[in-house]
């Protein structure tokens, strides 16, 4: 796969630094989350867990050794009394169930959701061994069944592929119709710049603002009728463009 | 009372896994930045990035009993991550007008170095025009294989599609950020002159 330009590599870690939580962003989730979920009886003692934030501290430590230590896999030690499963449904409040409700088949979030929900309809047996294997005690999910009970290990992304990208050839056309229309302009040939921008290679629409700036100044510059109140047009629908003070300036305005 | 439990290492004996047991407060400690970024990054305005993330880890909460470890716990909390970003986006495109994609208004690439307050929500800005012009399976394709750096097996299985799929979406997820970012730095140019 083609390499990314370095714009494209400053945004990406730019994306990558600038997207992570703050720790005062984590913290008042956390808050809020606690709040929530002491608002149900079943999450009272999560919500306890969550609040203390001594204690999240040293889940964190456990967390990272977990994630250190590698493999995750489901385990079900057994299942307390149908009503531990009756408590957790009470959990769920309008909003989530409106999320969950609405189907939504072409990802794999769907298939976890149609996994779970009806072995939560399905009673729970009250006394099951106290270690029984998942496939004994749940029917298997619906589509996750061949994927892999580990937590991913982390490898560097792939940067092959079998076919290369096409060129951009349009874009670059594009930019270079522009180019030499400012470079007219510059050179004061604003009847060269409308000559350029007439090009097939500038009509097509990547840079629809800069094509246009640069048409209003090349018609003020040969006093064009009309080309002030097109000037005026742009600044009003994009003040904020870099060219405006360039079509300000060009037009007399 | 007995419980549902994800257990680290299934080597581990009987007295280990009480310890090792993946409660929802480690789960939550564990994944909360990683689900937080991603909805962020997914196209989730900053503003809610909060009861976003506070849904997703409901959910989270609410299912984990009936999670049985058949696929890895990422890819389970991926799962209702994407689905509840899914609906929330849905939800907005019916109330919102689509976002103009000027970028002429946005923050220059220079401000993307610093590491105020003020440059992170600039930055953030910025970066959600840029990830917005693609449409939300590129979004998420490049979300994350340049952003989690995940490999393209992994991107397969945590969104449910082939590997090639992952492959073709990536390869012009790469071509349309890589248009964008040419757009930005022949702005800055303008900017410059």
């Amino acid at each position: 796969m083609k390499e990314l330009s370095s714009t494209s590599r400053t945004l990406l870690d730019a994306a990558r630094r600038h997207t992570e939580p703050t720790p005062e962003e984590w913290a008042r989730h956390r808050k809020r989350l606690a709040v929530q979920l002491g608002a149900t009886a079943v999450g009272a003692a999560t919500a306890a867990e969550l609040s203390s934030s001594a204690n999240v501290q040293a889940l964190g430590a456990k967390a990272v050794a977990t994630a250190k230590s590698g493999v995750v896999s489901g385990i079900i030690h057994g299942f307390g009394a149908p009503i531990v499963g009756c408590a957790l449904l009470a959990l769920s409040y309008v909003g989530v169930r409106a999320v969950w409700n609405s189907g939504e088949p072409h990802h794999a979030a769907s298939s976890v959701h149609a996994s779970a929900s009806p072995q939560v309809a399905r009673p729970l047996p009250s006394a099951l061994p106290e270690e029984v294997p998942a496939s004994e005690a749940l029917p298997p999910p619906a589509s996750s069944a061949s994927a892999p009970a580990s937590l991913p290990v982390r490898q560097p992304s792939p940067r092959q592929s079998s076919t290369p990208p096409k060129p951009n050839t349009d874009l670059d056309a594009e930019l270079a119709v522009l180019q030499a229309a400012g470079q007219a302009l510059r050179a004061g040939d604003p009847r060269a710049a409308l000559r350029i921008l007439n090009t097939r290679a500038a009509a097509r629409g990547n840079f629809s603002t800069e094509r246009r700036a640069l048409r209003i100044v090349a018609r003020c510059a040969l006093r064009e009728p009309g080309a002030t109140d097109d000037a005026r047009a742009f600044l009003k629908s994009a003040g904020s463009s870099p060219l405006a003070a360039r079509v300000a300036r060009g037009c007399g305005l | 009372m007995k419980t549902l439990a994800v257990v680290v290492a299934p080597e581990a004996t009987s007295s280990e896994r009480s310890g090792a047991e993946l409660s929802f407060a480690e789960i939550y400690q564990q994944y909360f930045p990683f689900v937080w970024r991603n909805v962020l990054r997914l196209g989730i305005p900053e503003a809610s990035v909060d009861d976003v993330t506070q849904e997703v880890f409901i959910i989270v909460h609410r299912q984990l009993p009936m999670f049985e470890g058949r696929s890895a716990l990422r890819t389970w909390v991926y799962g209702i991550l994407w689905r509840v970003v899914s609906e929330q986006r849905r939800a907005r495109r019916t109330q919102e007008a689509p976002a103009c994609d000027d970028l002429d208004a946005l923050p220059a690439l220079s401000e993307l170095s610093a590491d105020g307050e003020l440059e992170r929500q600039q930055a953030r800005l910025l970066i959600d025009r840029v990830l917005s012009m693609l449409d939300d399976k590129k979004r998420e394709v490049i979300v994350l294989a340049e952003l989690e750096q995940l490999t393209v097996p992994e991107i397969a299985e945590m969104i449910g599609t082939n590997l090639n799929t992952v492959y073709a979406r990536l390869r012009a997820a790469r071509e349309e950020f890589e248009q964008v970012a040419r757009r930005l730095q022949f702005r800055e140019r303008w900017r410059a002159r």
